[in-house]
C-alpha cells in the first residue's frame, strides 16, 4: 500500500500547525476511534473541534449522557417556508448517526472525561442546504438523507485504480484491508499520516467544481474560520473531521505568529442562523437504519460487525485478536441462528468456515480475517448445493447479524420535539395507554360518543403520519371503500421506540400531531397527480377531522380535477366524493367542499370519456369493470340520482363502438340491465354472438360472462335460456379450449354465493337429465391417483414459491 | 512430450514454464505435498501484473480464469482444508478448466480424473482388479488396479471427479467415508489393505446444474464438500476477452495462422450476453432461448467460423457463416429458440446496425440464414 501510494505524486504531508492538530476520520470506523483515543491521550488537547452542524451543539450533553446508548442519531429538519433554499419551499431533513465506534462520539466522550471543551464546527443545517446545489450533496433527492459524506472518499478515479491494482473488489474491501485491519498495527502518527495521504490523493482526483456543488468548499471555509477563532482561545486544539476535508481545511489556514492559526479564505456570510424553522433533535436509532444509510456511502457497511470489533478493542485486545474473535463470534452466531431457522448446519461446518476465513486472510495478505473473509467463509462452508434463493439462507442470516439488531436508547432528559410532547399529551387526554409496550385494543362507537370520535380522529392522524402507532382492525375503511356499513371501529395500538423515532422524523412538519397531519395533507395534495388520489386525501381529511381545511382543499381539488383526463382516476374520485356526501350527513358535518358542484364537474368529465372505454386492453379490463360498477352504485344513491340517466346514455354510446373488450361489454350490459330490465334480450343476443360465434369469439365468451356476472349475476336466474346457452357453449368446447378458458370461467362464477352456485348446478344438471346432487357423486380416486395428484400439487406449490430451482 | 501430438495437451504441459518459474520463485508456505504455496497457486490462475524473472528470462503469468477472483481464492483454501471442493454451475462456465488449473498447480497433474457417467460403478471410483494377476497371484497389491481416487490418496494429490452428478446417487455416496475418514479399506488385501490418504489428497468435483443438478446428491455427501457456484461471465468486455484468448490458443495449437478479429468477437460476446440476460444494451427486452448460451459455446461458434474462413475462404470472418454457426448453437433443445433468435435480430441487431452501421449491418443482413 505504501508503495502504491508512493507511486503517485504525493503532496507534502502535514498533520497540523503549532497548537492545532488535525485528525482525519471515516465515520463509524473502529480503527479511527481507536487511534483517536490514543491521539487524545498523547496530545492532551485543551479543546476538541468536531465536524458536525453547529446548531446541534446544545445536544452534546445528551449524546454523552451515561444513560444514552447508541445507536442514536441527530435529526436535523428545516422547513423552507420563506424560500431561502429555493422556490419550492420544501421540507428538508437529514440524520447524523452515532454508533459506539463512531470517532465523533469517541471524541465527545473523551473530551467529557477530561473536562475539556468540545464543539461542533460545521455550518448550521440550513446554511449547508443553502450552500449546496440542487440534487447534490446533502440535497440529493433520496428518501433518506445523511449528513455524513464518506462518499467523497470512495468515488475518486484514483480509488478505482487502487482497487484494480491491489486485486480487491471494492472500496470497502480496500479500506478494511489497509486501514481497519492493518491500521491497528500502526503507531498513531503513522496511521494519521497514511489517512491524510490517502485523503489528499482522493481529493486531488476530485474536480473542484464537484466539491463546490456538493457544498464542501463552503463548509470548509466556515470550519476553517471556526478553527482559527477557537485557536485564539485554546492553546492545544484537536480538529476531528471527515478525512476528505482535512487537507482542504489545512489549505485555508496558516500558522499565526503568536501560536494558533489564521484564516486565509473569505469568511462565510450566514443567511440566518437563528432561523426558528430549523430544528434538531436527538433520536434513538437502530443498526439497521444506520446500515441502510450505507447505500448513500455514509459510514461503514455492516455496522454490527465493526461495532463488535470496537468493543473487543476496548477490552485491550490486539487488532488481529479482536478481528479473529469477532469473525468467530459471527460464525457461531450465524450457525446457531441458521439451525434455529431450520438449516442443517453442524458445528463442524462452523469449524471449517473459521479455518476458511483464516486461510483466506493469509492468502490475501491480511493480518486477520475481516468482514469479507467472514462472508466468503459462510458462502463456501454454510451454503450446501448451488447458490440460489433456496440455499442462500445462511448468507442472509449473516447479513442480518453483521448489520446488527440492537436499537439505541436516549437518556430521560433528552430534548424532544414538541410534536412528541403533544402526542403524549393527547394520549393522556384521550386515556390511551402508552406506558406499556403491549398491544392495546379499543372499540370506538364513533357515532354515539364524542370522545370516541376524537380518538378515532387522533388515530387516523397518527396513521396518516405513518408512525406505526395505531391500526384499524375493524370498522369501515372509507379510503379503500370497504365495510362501509359498520358503525363501530376497533383499533389496536402499541407504543414503541419506533413510534418515537417516526414522530421525531415527522416533526419537520409541525409541532402538534394535528399541525403535522395538516402539513402532510397539504404536501401530499400538492404532489398529487390525479383526481382519484386527491379525493382519497379529501376522505382522509374527513377522517382526521380537519373539517376547516375542506374549503381550501375543495378549491385545490377543483384545480386537480380540471387537469385530470384519466377515466380511472376520475371515476375513483367520483365514488369518493359521492361517499363523502353521504358521510357528511351521517357525521353531521357541514358541507364546506361544495360537493355538489365538484360531483357535477367530475361526472361531466367521466361522461365524456366513458364511450371510449370499451376499447381498453386486457390489463385494464378489471379496473374498467370496477369503475363502471362503482359509478352505477354511486348514481344509485339519492344524492347522485340525477346523474343516472346521463350515465345510462353514455354507457349505451359506449356499446355502440365496436369492437369492444368482452369483459367491459358484459359489465356495461349488466349495468344497463340494472337500469332497465328490458335489456335482457340484448344481453342474450350479445352472449349468443360470443358463444355461438367463430372460434375467436368463443375464446372471449368467458371474459364476457365474467364482466356480466360482475355487474348483474342475477340475470342467470331471471333469464330462462341463458343457462342453456352457457351449457351449450361448454358442450361445444374442446378439452383444450376449455382448459384455456377455465381460469376466466372460475373468476366469472366466483361472483355467485355458494347457494346460488348450487342452484345453477341443479339447473344445469337438469339439462342432462340429472339432479344437482348427482354432480357431487363421482368415482373415488384410487390411492395411487391420489398420491400422484398430491405429489404434483406439492411440486407445483414448491415451484411457485421458489423453493425449488 | 511433444505438444503437437495431442489434440489438447493437459494444463501442466501447456503452462509448464509458468509452473516451473512459480515453483522456483515460490517462497510461501506450502501445505504438505503441494507443489506450490496457496499464493503461488492464486498467481498461476489469476495472473501476475509483472512478469517473473526466472533463469534469465521473463516469464509472463497470464490470467487464465477470468471472472470471480474471490471464488478462486475460496477454492484454493478449501482444497488446503479437510473438505472436498464442488464446483457447480451452468454448462460452459469454465468449471472444468478451473478444476484442471487447480489440480495442475497444486498437484502437478490434472490427469488424475474420474469421468462421471450414468454407468460409473463403485469399483471405478475405488479400485478394481487385474483378473489375470488376481488368479495367478491371489489378492496382492500388484493385482489391484487403482482408481484415480486410490491414486490420489496414495500419492497425496488431488483427484478430479468430473460430472459427479451424472453418476447414480448411491455410487456417489461411496465417496462419503473416504472424504471424512481419509481411509480406504481393501478387505481383500487383509491387514495391509488399509490405505491412509497422504497429505495433499483432496477431491474436486464438478457438476452442471442444467441436466441433473446437485439436488439429488445425498445431504451426507453434500456436507463433505464446500460448494462454489460458478456463474456465467457478467461483463461483455470480459466475455469478448475470453473468446479472443481461447480462440488464439486453439488456433495456435492447430497451426492456424489467422489473427482473431476483435470486432467480430465483440458482436458475438454482445449477442451471447444479451440473449443470456434477456435485455440488450439498448434496453430491448428479449425472449431468452432455453439453450445454454455459455461463453464456451460462443468460443466454439467463433472458432468454427474461423476454420471455415481459413480453409474455404479468404481468411476473413464471414458474417453469414457466423450466423449459421450461431443457429447451430442456439437451436439445440427447443424449436422456439430459433424464433427467439430471429426476434433478437429483428429488434436489437437491426437497431444496432442502424446506430453503429459497419459490421453490425452485415450481421443484420446475414439474418437470412436464420432458418
Amino acid at each position: 500500500m505504501e508503495q502504491l501510494l508512493r507511486s503517485e505524486e504525493i503532496p507534502e504531508i502535514k498533520t497540523g500547525f503549532d497548537g492545532v492538530r488535525f485528525f482525519p476520520v471515516r465515520h463509524h470506523s473502529p480503527v479511527c476511534s481507536f487511534h483517536l483515543k490514543k491521539a487524545i491521550e498523547d496530545y492532551a488537547p485543551d479543546g476538541i473541534l468536531i465536524e458536525g452542524p453547529k446548531n446541534a451543539e446544545h445536544l452534546i450533553p445528551t449524546l454523552i449522557h451515561a444513560d444514552t446508548r447508541p445507536p442514536l442519531a441527530l435529526y436535523y429538519a428545516y422547513k423552507d417556508q420563506n424560500g431561502r433554499i429555493d422556490d419550492r419551499k420544501g421540507e428538508y431533513k437529514c440524520y447524523y448517526p452515532f454508533l459506539d465506534c463512531s470517532p465523533e462520539l469517541t471524541a465527545l466522550r473523551e473530551a467529557d472525561k477530561r473536562g475539556i471543551m468540545a464543539r461542533f464546527i460545521d455550518l448550521p443545517y440550513m446554511e449547508i442546504l443553502a450552500g449546496t446545489a440542487k440534487n447534490r450533496g446533502i440535497r440529493r433527492e433520496e428518501e433518506k438523507q445523511t449528513y455524513n459524506d464518506d462518499y467523497l472518499l470512495s468515488r475518486s478515479r484514483y480509488l478505482q485504480l487502487l482497487c484494480e491494482r491491489t486485486g480487491l473488489r471494492d472500496f470497502e474491501e480496500f479500506w478494511e484491508k489497509y486501514f481497519e485491519i492493518q491500521g491497528l498495527e500502526e503507531e498513531t502518527p503513522a496511521f494519521v499520516r497514511q489517512m491524510l495521504c490517502y485523503c489528499s490523493l482522493s481529493r486531488q482526483h476530485t474536480p473542484r467544481e464537484e466539491m463546490g456543488a456538493d457544498g464542501c468548499l463552503l463548509r470548509e471555509r466556515y470550519m476553517a474560520w471556526q478553527i482559527a477563532e477557537a485557536s485564539q482561545e485554546y492553546k492545544r486544539l484537536l480538529v476531528v473531521t471527515g478525512g476528505f476535508h482535512t487537507p482542504g481545511l489545512m489549505e485555508l489556514l496558516e500558522q499565526a505568529p503568536g501560536g494558533g492559526v489564521r484564516f486565509l479564505g473569505e469568511p462565510v456570510r450566514l443567511r440566518g442562523t437563528d432561523d426558528p424553522l430549523q430544528t434538531v433533535y436527538p433520536m434513538a436509532y437502530s443498526m439497521e437504519a444506520a446500515d441502510a444509510l450505507n447505500g448513500y456511502a455514509s459510514g461503514m457497511q455492516s455496522p454490527g460487525f465493526y461495532d463488535r470489533v470496537f468493543q473487543r478493542l476496548e477490552t485491550g485486545e490486539s487488532g488481529a485478536v479482536a478481528y479473529r474473535e469477532t469473525v468467530l463470534h459471527f460464525l457461531a452466531a450465524a450457525g446457531r441462528r441458521a439451525r434455529k431457522e431450520g438449516e442443517s448446519l453442524s458445528v463442524y461446518d462452523e469449524t471449517c468456515a473459521f479455518s476458511m476465513a483464516e486461510g483466506l486472510a493469509r492468502l490475501r495478505g491480511k493480518k486477520a480475517p475481516g468482514l469479507y473473509e467472514l462472508r466468503d467463509s459462510v458462502l463456501s462452508s454454510f451454503v450446501k448445493g448451488e447458490y440460489s434463493l433456496s440455499t442462500e439462507g445462511p448468507v442472509r442470516i449473516l447479513a442480518r447479524l453483521t448489520t446488527g439488531e440492537q436499537a439505541g436508547t436516549l437518556c430521560a432528559d433528552a430534548a424532544r420535539p414538541p410534536l412528541l410532547d403533544d402526542f403524549e399529551r393527547q394520549c393522556a387526554l384521550l386515556g390511551l395507554k402508552i406506558h406499556s409496550t403491549a398491544e392495546q385494543e379499543c372499540t370506538l362507537e364513533i357515532f354515539s360518543r364524542k370522545k370516541h370520535l376524537q380518538i378515532s380522529r387522533f388515530f387516523s392522524r397518527t396513521e396518516f403520519l405513518d408512525c406505526g402507532f395505531a391500526k384499524r382492525k375493524k370498522g369501515s375503511d372509507l379510503v379503500r371503500r370497504r365495510d362501509r356499513n359498520r358503525i363501530r371501529e376497533i383499533w389496536t395500538y402499541r407504543w414503541s421506540a419506533q413510534v418515537t423515532a417516526a414522530l421525531v422524523d415527522a416533526s419537520v412538519s409541525g409541532g402538534t400531531v394535528e399541525e403535522a397531519a395538516r402539513a402532510r395533507l397539504w404536501a401530499r395534495m400538492a404532489a398529487c397527480k390525479g383526481c382519484g388520489e386527491a379525493a382519497g386525501l379529501l376522505v382522509n381529511s374527513f377522517l382526521m377531522g380537519l373539517a376547516d381545511e375542506q374549503a381550501r382543499l375543495g378549491e385545490k381539488f377543483a384545480r386537480i380535477l380540471a387537469e385530470d383526463g384519466d377515466f380511472f382516476s376520475l371515476s375513483r374520485g367520483f365514488s369518493h366524493l359521492a361517499m363523502l356526501g353521504e358521510l357528511q350527513d351521517l357525521y353531521q358535518a357541514r358541507d364546506m367542499l361544495n360537493l355538489d358542484a365538484l360531483l357535477g364537474d367530475c361526472f361531466q368529465k367521466i361522461l365524456q370519456l366513458l364511450p371510449f372505454m370499451g376499447q381498453v386492453g386486457e390489463e385494464e379490463q378489471q379496473a374498467c369493470m370496477e369503475c363502471l360498477r362503482s359509478l352505477y352504485q354511486a348514481t344509485g344513491k339519492a344524492s347522485c340520482s340525477p346523474y343516472r340517466p346521463l350515465f345510462r346514455e353514455a354507457a349505451e354510446r359506449m356499446l355502440e363502438r365496436k369492437p369492444m373488450n368482452p369483459g367491459v361489454e358484459g359489465a356495461a350490459l349488466g349495468i344497463l340491465y340494472g337500469c332497465d330490465g328490458s335489456f335482457g334480450e340484448r344481453i342474450e343476443t350479445a352472449a349468443k354472438g360470443y358463444m355461438q360465434g367463430t372460434d375467436q369469439m368463443r375464446q372471449k365468451s368467458a371474459s364476457f360472462l365474467r364482466g356480466l356476472f360482475f355487474t348483474a349475476h342475477d340475470f342467470v336466474f331471471v333469464s330462462r335460456n341463458f343457462l342453456e346457452l352457457i351449457d351449450g357453449l361448454l358442450g361445444n368446447l374442446s378439452t383444450e379450449e376449455f382448459l384455456k378458458l377455465l381460469p376466466e370461467f372460475r373468476l366469472a362464477f366466483s361472483y355467485f354465493t355458494p347457494m346460488e352456485t348450487d342452484r345453477i348446478a341443479g339447473r344445469a344438471a337438469a339439462f342432462h337429465g340429472k339432479k344437482g346432487r348427482d354432480i357431487l357423486k363421482g368415482s373415488a380416486a384410487g390411492p395411487k391417483e391420489y398420491a400422484y395428484g398430491s405429489a404434483l400439487d406439492r411440486y407445483i406449490r414448491e415451484r411457485m414459491e421458489g423453493r425449488q430451482p | 512430450m511433444d505438444n503437437k501430438l495431442e489434440l489438447k495437451p493437459p494444463v501442466e504441459v501447456r503452462y509448464k514454464e509458468e509452473l516451473e518459474a512459480l515453483s522456483a520463485l515460490d517462497t510461501g508456505r506450502r501445505p504438505l505435498n503441494w507443489k506450490l504455496s496457496p499464493r503461488a497457486v492464486r498467481t498461476f490462475i489469476l495472473g501476475s501484473r509483472e512478469p517473473l524473472e526466472w533463469n534469465g528470462r521473463k516469464v509472463e503469468i497470464r490470467k487464465k480464469y477470468l471472472g470471480n477472483d474471490a471464488l478462486v481464492e475460496r477454492c484454493i483454501i478449501t482444497l488446503a482444508g479437510s473438505r472436498g471442493l464442488m464446483l457447480v454451475g451452468e454448462p460452459g462456465t469454465a468449471k472444468t478448466m478451473l478444476s484442471e488449473l487447480l489440480s495442475a498447480a497444486i498437484s502437478g497433474t490434472s490427469l488424475n480424473t474420474i469421468q462421471g457417467t450414468a454407468g460409473t460403478t463403485e469399483d471405478m471410483i475405488k479400485y478394481s482388479w487385474n483378473y489375470a494377476l488376481l488368479l495367478a497371484k491371489g489378492p496382492v497389491r500388484e493385482a489391484l488396479v487403482p482408481s484415480p481416487l486410490y491414486t490420489g490418496m496414495e500419492k497425496g494429490i488431488l483427484t478430479r471427479f468430473e460430472e459427479i452428478t451424472r453418476t447414480p446417487a448411491e455410487i456417489q455416496d461411496s465417496l462419503i467415508s473416504v472424504l471424512s475418514d481419509k481411509v480406504l479399506n481393501v478387505p481383500e488385501l487383509g491387514d495391509g489393505g488399509i490405505l491412509f490418504a497422504k497429505p495433499g489428497f483432496n477431491v474436486i468435483g464438478t457438476a452442471n446444474t442444467r441436466d441433473k443438478g446437485v439436488n439429488e446428491m445425498s445431504s451426507a455427501l453434500k456436507r463433505r464438500f464446500n460448494f462454489e457456484t460458478v456463474r456465467p461471465v457478467r461483463d461483455v468486455s470480459m466475455e469478448k476477452q475470453i473468446i479472443l484468448n481461447e480462440v488464439a490458443e486453439l488456433s495456435r495449437e492447430n497451426d492456424i495462422e489467422m489473427e482473431p478479429d476483435e470486432d467480430v468477437a465483440q458482436i458475438l460476446a454482445s449477442t451471447f450476453h444479451e440473449l443470456r440476460e434477456g435485455v440488450s444494451s439498448m434496453g430491448h427486452r428479449i425472449d431468452r432461448p432455453s439453450a445454454v448460451m455459455s461463453t464456451a459455446e460462443a468460443v466454439s461458434v467463433y472458432y468454427q467460423t474461423m476454420l471455415t474462413a481459413y480453409y474455404y475462404g479468404d481468411s476473413r470472418m464471414d458474417m453469414g457463416c457466423l450466423v449459421q454457426n450461431l443457429v447451430g448453437a442456439v437451436q439445440k433443445e427447443n424449436g422456439d429458440d430459433l424464433e427467439k433468435l430471429r426476434g433478437y435480430f429483428q429488434t436489437v441487431v437491426r437497431d444496432r446496425g442502424g446506430k453503429e452501421g459497419g459490421l453490425w449491418n452485415s450481421y443484420y443482413e446475414a439474418r437470412k440464414y436464420l432458418r
